[in-house]
Formats: C-alpha cells, sequence, structure tokens
C-alpha cells in the first residue's frame, strides 16, 4: 500500500483510484456506523475521495494513510449528520430498520444493535483492524477512553444477547 | 470474550457488498480526478525534442539573470554546498552542471513576519525541478517545532501552471541560528523547454503537527519568490530495442539519461495484466488486476567498473504513454545524485529469479541478482 501512496502522492490518478478500491468496504462499513442511508454514505465516500486527492500531499507518513483517510471519513459523516434535512417518507423508512441493500441486511441488524457509543470502536477495532491507538487518533479520543469503550462493549454485549437468549428460551 | 460478543465480532468482520449506488458515486468522483488529472497535463508526454544548449549562452544567462521579487533575485555560478553534499556532486560534475545550465545558485528570497524563505540552488533537467529553500527564523514569538512545514507550495512558469508532482518536505535545521533547510523536487511534463522562463513558487502559511497529525498553523503569511529558471534540456537518448532476459518477452525500447534522471520506455505494454495477490487492510488476501510493472532498474555499471546502485530515491513517474501511441510504458526516475551520463556503460536490471525470492522474502540486491543491458 506505501507504493501506491507515494505513487498516488506523485499524481498518479490510477495508483490513487487502486488505493481508494482497497479501501471501499472498510469505508463503506465506517460510514454506515455514522448513517443510516446509502446515499448519505455514497456522498460522504464522495466527498472523502476529493478531500484525499486534493490532500494527499499534505500527509506527511505514507504509513498513515488509512488512518487519515478514515478521520476524514468521519468528518464528512459529522458534516452530513449535522446538515439540516427535510425528512422524506424514505429516510423515516429507512431509519425504521428496511435496508437498501437486503445482502446486508444481518450485518446491518448486528451493527445497528451495538450501543450507538460503542459502535464506531467497535467496527475499527474488530472490523477494520485499527489499534487503539490508531483510533485514538481517529477519533481524537484518549486511548484510555478507548480501551474503556471495548471493555464496556463487550460486557454489554454479553449482557444484552443473554437477556435476548434467555427470552427466546422460555 | 464470551461466545456471544465473538458472535457479534465475527459478523461485523464478515465481508459486505458495497452497494451499487455507493461504488457508482465513488468510480464516477475517481473518473472525475483521472479527467482532470489529464486536462491539468498530469499524463505522461514523452515526446522531448533533444536541443542542444550552448554553455556559453547558458553561462551568459545565469549570470544576467534576476528576478522581481521583494528582496532581490541573482543566479550565482556557485552550488550551494549543501545540495552538493546531497547529490554528491563533485566539484566538477558541479561545474559541469553550471556550464550545461542543469544546476544554478541562487539568491532570491522574500520575507515576511520575519522569516525569510530564500531559494538557494536548482537543478533542472526536462522533467525534474530540484530546488534547495533556506528558511531563517528571526521572528521572535515563532517557535518552530521538529516537524514545521509550509502548508501549501504552488509552482508556475509563464506557461505553465501547476505540477505533476510536488514533493515538498518538512523543514529540516540546518543551523541554531534558527536556519532551516526545505529540498523540493518538482516533477513536469512541459514539451516546451523551461529555460530562461520566469519560475514562480509561492508557499502559504507555516504550520505544525500534533501527535495525532492534525496541522495547526504556526504562522499565517505568504512568501512568494520569482526568478528565471536555468533548466537543461539536454538528454542522452539512446535506442537499445533490447529483450529483458528472464522476463517474458520484455523489450526495452530506448532510454533517456541526465545526469539526474532516467526514462526508459517500454512498448507494447497495454494489455499486460496481471492478477496480483494484494492483502487488504483486514488482513484478507484478495486478488486484483493490475497492469504488469515492467523490470526494475537496479543499477548503473560505470565504465571504470564500479556499480552506482544508490541513485534512486527521487521523483518519478510511471504509466501508459497516453498522448503518444498509448501502448508504451514509461517508467521514470529522478536521481537522489548526480550521475555521469558518458560514464554509464550498462544499465542493471533486477534478475526475474531474484524478483520473485524477494516476493517471498525481502532481502538486500547482490551483483549476482542484477542482469546487464549494455547502452551500446
Amino acid at each position: 500500500m506505501k507504493e501506491l501512496v507515494k505513487r498516488a502522492k506523485q499524481g498518479d490518478a490510477d495508483a490513487f483510484a487502486e488505493l481508494i478500491h482497497l479501501q471501499m468496504e472498510n469505508m463503506y462499513k465506517t460510514a454506515r456506523a455514522y448513517l443510516k442511508n446509502d446515499e448519505d454514505a455514497a456522498d460522504a465516500i464522495s466527498e472523502t475521495i476529493l478531500t484525499c486527492y486534493e490532500k494527499l500531499s499534505t500527509l506527511k507518513i505514507d504509513a498513515y494513510f488509512r488512518t487519515w483517510m478514515t478521520r476524514i471519513l468521519i468528518n464528512k459523516c459529522q458534516d452530513i449528520l449535522r446538515q439540516p434535512k427535510e425528512v422524506s417518507f424514505d429516510e423515516q423508512v429507512h431509519d425504521v430498520g428496511v435496508w437498501e441493500d437486503f445482502s446486508n441486511a444481518e450485518w446491518m441488524e448486528v451493527l445497528y444493535g451495538i450501543d450507538e457509543k460503542y459502535r464506531t470502536v467497535l467496527l475499527l477495532y474488530y472490523a477494520e483492524g485499527f489499534k487503539i491507538k490508531e483510533i485514538s487518533q481517529i477519533l481524537d479520543i484518549k486511548e484510555s477512553t478507548i480501551q474503556t469503550r471495548l471493555v464496556r462493549a463487550r460486557q454489554t454485549l454479553a449482557k444484552e444477547y443473554q437477556i435476548e437468549s434467555g427470552r427466546k428460551s422460555i | 470474550m464470551t461466545r456471544i460478543d465473538s458472535d457479534v465480532i465475527e459478523k461485523l468482520q464478515e465481508h459486505i457488498e458495497v452497494p451499487e449506488i455507493v461504488r457508482v458515486k465513488a468510480d464516477r468522483t475517481l473518473e472525475e480526478i483521472k479527467l482532470n488529472a489529464k486536462q491539468e497535463k498530469k499524463v505522461l508526454r514523452p515526446v522531448f525534442k533533444k536541443k542542444k544548449v550552448k554553455a556559453a549562452s547558458i553561462l551568459l544567462a545565469g549570470m544576467l539573470a534576476f528576478g522581481t521579487v521583494t528582496v532581490g533575485a541573482a543566479a550565482i555560478y556557485q552550488w550551494n554546498q549543501r545540495a552538493a553534499q546531497q547529490m554528491q556532486a563533485d566539484e566538477s560534475q558541479q561545474k559541469k552542471l553550471m556550464e550545461e545550465g542543469m544546476a544554478t545558485g541562487l539568491c532570491t528570497s522574500d520575507e515576511n513576519a520575519g522569516v525569510t524563505v530564500e531559494a538557494v540552488q536548482t537543478i533542472s533537467d526536462y522533467r525534474y525541478i530540484y530546488i534547495w529553500f533556506q528558511i531563517k527564523n528571526n521572528n521572535p514569538n515563532l517557535v518552530l517545532p521538529d516537524e514545521a512545514a509550509f502548508e501549501n507550495m504552488d509552482v508556475s512558469t509563464e506557461n505553465w501552471k501547476g505540477a505533476y508532482g510536488i514533493n515538498c518536505g518538512i523543514l529540516e535545521k540546518i543551523s541554531d541560528d534558527g536556519t532551516y533547510e526545505l529540498r523540493t523536487e518538482i516533477t513536469h511534463e512541459m514539451k516546451e523547454s523551461l529555460n530562461g522562463q520566469k519560475i514562480k513558487v509561492s508557499f502559504k502559511n507555516l504550520v505544525g503537527f500534533d501527535e495525532n497529525l492534525d496541522k495547526h498553523i504556526l504562522l499565517e503569511g505568504n512568501w512568494n519568490l520569482e526568478w528565471t529558471l536555468q533548466a537543461s534540456d539536454k538528454i542522452s537518448e539512446i535506442a537499445l530495442d533490447k529483450e529483458i532476459k528472464g522476463y517474458d518477452n520484455v523489450v526495452l525500447e530506448k532510454i533517456n539519461l541526465t545526469p539526474v534522471s532516467a526514462t526508459l520506455y517500454f512498448p507494447d505494454w497495454k494489455d499486460r495484466m496481471e492478477e496480483v495477490k494484494v492483502t487488504d487492510e483486514d488482513g484478507k488476501e484478495t486478488t486484483r488486476k493490475m497492469r504488469q510493472e515492467p523490470p526494475a532498474l537496479v543499477g548503473l555499471l560505470m565504465k571504470d567498473g564500479t556499480v552506482i546502485t544508490d541513485f534512486k530515491g527521487g521523483p518519478g513517474m510511471a504509466g501508459l504513454d497516453e498522448d503518444g501511441d498509448g501502448t508504451t510504458y514509461i517508467q521514470s526516475d529522478g536521481f537522489s545524485r548526480v550521475v555521469d551520463v558518458e560514464n554509464v556503460s550498462s544499465l542493471l536490471f533486477l534478475k526475474k529469479e531474484a524478483l520473485e525470492e524477494m516476493k517471498e522474502q525481502e532481502r538486500a540486491i547482490t551483483r549476482e541478482d542484477m542482469l546487464e543491458i549494455p547502452l551500446k
């Protein structure tokens, strides 16, 4: 990946496209941790691609590309969340859990089953393989807080699923 | 970790399909980027006419050149010694490159809020421009951290705006009196000679970086420098048309050599694609169809038998010759040191079997790993 970053920094648009394609699934997963519909996720990812291309020369350490890109993506997601919106019927439907892409329904169900406080941290740590230090840089939160959130997230998951499985067994 | 939360985590780790709406929008954005890159002449344009440069006229131009910047601008018939050291240029090489108009010492500067930016040296061939700047901080209220840089650098000449690539790194402290050095490398694709053109370099804002790599402005301001660029269009264009043995029908058509760059031409490359195993960021192995890379030039065999291997590490570009026949692959490397072109006897490529071994396990390249292509 470093080689692709190096080439992209030299202005090689093909190398940049390769880099983005490699990250596309991770970008989508992260975007959906924040945004409730694919249209907004598409906007956030598209904006992130443009910003990364424009600002790539400011990335001082090539190995940090993925951390840097994820931070930009999360900022874009937060920008979209801050935008005032007219809520359409479609969006109301999305919010109550009808997923645009049925093939990902189960994944979405699990993702949105996790408390919002812990969702991003769990996703970045377990699904995307970021280290605690990197997550701390991405989310601008202390490393100790990330560790605490991970522990609490696991405790909460265990508790909730025990209750859920208890109900099912009755 | 309990069974239950590990189930959730495994589910989160599962591969999911990126929906079409996301893929289409992302692809459209990438296409726009590629199109803009082309329109801004950010694609390879390999047809450069060989022009003979008269040393005397270049010298005269160098002596007369001066610009219109804040403090003053003049070319100096002397190398900046830090630049000479970094480029491993001995005295005879320094003199030769000066006479050919490729290297020029400068004293062109601009001052803003107690910070002076001075261009002190350029080396410029038909494809790459190396510029050394010295930054002097006389502002008592400004403390520059270890990793300080300019937020933005723009370069243009009279008939050329924007560059294929600008490598503008971090300021390096070179003296305790508040003097820093900035080495920049500019990759361009001008068909016309840049020699004798006014070059404008603008820097914006001095910035530092915190532990999260977020930049913060240390000093707002602009520094604008302008001078007459000395550049050499002299190229040793060597037709080879030689097969590189061990590789699957790879022919090196020609090489363009200058003391600071090598540009290699590999014909019929458009359809040379291969499935490459890549590891994504989750550590999953996957395959991707990518354009084959040509054999790597790893050494230069000189006429006296010495082998130079430390010439890489400067700027570079690679890709299909989209403005030419569209099928030739061009690999270009700006050197990290000066090379005596007339003393290069052979090009040394990495052997295919060594390449395969190194894919399995990284190791240092030895002379036995190199395959020789004589220049005659």
